[in-house]
């Protein structure tokens, strides 16, 4: 382990603990800069990469991730009609440890000490920071008898995507297939409708089951992306498209769900397979830090650094910009924020008109894909980012085989950039 | 895979040469009708990001002097051309090169391809920024293979 930790360790050690703050500053002054990166997606690996891909020697990052293997939600989809496994999209932090030189921790934030800049981990290790950076994704907001054991979200994918397809495959013909979308903001756009689509087509064309129903319950007014290319998908298989939906309750033992439908009465509808993907909210770790402003992490888009504390930082899903919520876009932000706190390390100011991406493709069977990107920029003015105008954006493609090949050659990179 | 056959394609826009190239992929890319889970752990994807080391890219001494803002621009295009445009699979490399940027990013910007997601990404960036990448992807060296 680092130096540094070392230090905190032998403080910890000699009954100091968490006082490695109250050292002189001259002793500190000594020390590298310390920027504790949390949480290991795409975001967050993204961001300890690029830290020491940029700051090499003059700075020491560390990596705060549970698990010591991360499984990708992007394509975890095409798990559920056996064109992928979850081994196929797992990834772990060899190349931050080995290539980069980032300290990897194994564990989870008990606690954020702002005032001190001191996390405390579960195992009791406690970490200072000169800059944070939370990459903690989305967090799920409940719903009465929800358990996601037997009615699986699997919006975070691994065991949860597994779950889904065993239960996709222990289908009958004249099954029912029951699937909720969240409310927007929700991480993955296309996801749900790519979801819909993809089980559709497994149970129609793979599995030849000519009476299985495939109910869709969203809880936005309308499908809120690519609507042209899964709307005809959605006719094309019969998929039961159902907006305006608001979930009261789930029953998980008999897989039933209780709603509203365009703020009726409330009803109920049975199912064999029940995947609700429940409405989204930042990480926990942002609001047990006080970091959030309803249901999302108010940040400056220049840096990510919060507007409610100093020297934290808040990227990927938790953070409230109007940028989608995915994987490629937490990537794009974790750049930008990189690069704000090296700057701000060297007393730099921070650029000032950065601009972020995202893409992503969408299997729509097990042989076409569609796509979906768009740019954006800061508008100085409104201080926020917007799509770069006159452009079209956000811009879609037409589901087709040369998409579904190219959906691997954007995967892999997306999966290089931020793991290898 | 060779960088070169790589420019290549996206200069011709999309060769048939490209499909040549998927196919000698497929052998350890395509677990298609597989469902077996753990004899495929180094298949499809994750085999992919082994295919490069970005231990061996070395960035020029004096991309230091170039405008702020250079590196992290550059950096946006990693996200589908991998870090320091040194990429997986077909998609181009963008490592070593300027004045080409330049000729593809204004050939996605003023040809109206069909179904292209290059094209309407473009869109996106001004001549100052195409600028930019110019001055950045000429001082990146990549010594590995891919």
């Amino acid at each position: 382990m680092t130096t540094n930790l070392s230090r905190r360790t032998l403080l910890k050690a000699l009954g100091l603990g968490a006082a490695a703050t109250l050292i002189p500053a001259l002793t500190r002054a000594e020390a590298l800069p310390h920027v504790v990166v949390v949480g290991g997606g795409f975001a967050g690996a993204t961001a300890a990469k690029y830290l020491k891909m940029w700051g090499g020697t003059s700075v020491e990052v560390t990596l705060v991730e549970p698990n010591t293997t991360y499984v990708s939600p992007i394509l975890s989809n095409l798990v559920l009609n056996h064109q992928r496994t979850t081994s196929d999209l797992s990834f772990d932090y060899t190349h931050h440890s080995t290539v980069y030189g980032i300290n990897m921790i194994h564990d989870s934030v008990n606690a954020i000490d702002k005032t001190n800049q001191v996390l405390t981990l579960h195992d009791g290790v406690t970490l200072s920071y000169d800059r944070l950076i939370l990459a903690g994704g989305m967090d799920f907001v409940d719903i009465p008898g929800l358990d996601f054991d037997k009615v699986p979200h699997a919006w975070k994918a691994g065991l949860q995507t597994n779950l889904l397809k065993d239960q996709i495959d222990a289908m009958q013909d004249g099954d029912h297939f029951v699937m909720t979308v969240p409310a927007s903001p929700y991480r993955c756009p296309p996801g749900p409708y790519e979801r819909a689509c993809v089980v559709a087509d497994y149970l129609k064309n793979t599995k030849g089951f000519a009476n299985c129903e495939v109910t869709v319950l969203d809880a936005n007014s309308a499908i809120t992306v690519e609507a042209e290319t899964f709307g005809a998908k959605f006719t094309e298989y019969g998929v039961n498209y159902r907006p305006n939906i608001v979930i009261s309750s789930v029953d998980s033992d008999t897989r039933s769900i209780t709603f509203s439908e365009n703020g009726g009465a409330a009803q109920t509808l049975d199912a064999e397979v029940l995947n609700v993907i429940p409405n989204q909210k930042a990480a926990k770790i942002v609001f047990d830090a006080g970091l959030n402003s309803g249901n999302w992490a108010p940040v400056n888009p220049l840096s990510y650094e919060s507007t409610l504390a100093t020297n934290i930082h808040i990227i990927g899903d938790s953070q409230a910009t109007p940028q989608p919520k995915s994987g490629h876009m937490g990537n794009s932000q974790a750049k930008i924020c990189a690069d704000a706190v090296l700057r701000s390390l060297n007393g730099m100011d921070l650029n000032a008109a950065p601009k972020t991406n995202t893409a992503c493709y969408s299997p729509v069977s097990a042989t076409h894909a569609s796509w979906l990107t768009a740019v954006y920029e800061y508008n100085a003015s409104t201080q926020a980012m917007q799509l770069v105008p006159g452009a079209g954006y956000p811009a879609a493609g037409a589901p087709s085989t040369e998409n579904y090949t190219q959906m691997f050659n954007w995967s892999g990179n997306l999966f290089a950039d931020t793991f290898a | 895979m060779n960088s070169n056959l790589k420019k290549r394609n996206m200069k011709l826009g999309r060769p048939a040469v490209l499909a040549v190239i998927g196919l000698s992929l497929s052998g350890c890319l395509d677990s298609s009708g597989s469902s077996n889970g753990d004899d495929e752990i180094n298949s499809g994807i994750y085999f992919d990001i082994s295919s490069v080391d970005y231990s061996a890219v070395s960035v020029d001494a004096s991309a230091a002097d170039l405008a702020s803002g250079a590196r992290l621009l550059a950096a946006q295009c990693a996200q589908c051309h991998g870090t320091y445009g040194v990429a997986v699979r077909e998609w181009p490399d963008l490592w070593g090169s300027g004045r080409q940027i330049g000729n593809w990013m204004s050939q996605y910007q003023d040809v109206n391809y069909a179904d292209n997601m290059m094209h309407v990404h473009a869109l996106g960036y001004t001549d100052d920024e195409v600028n930019l990448l110019k001055t950045y992807y000429p001082k990146i060296a990549y010594s590995g293979g891919q």
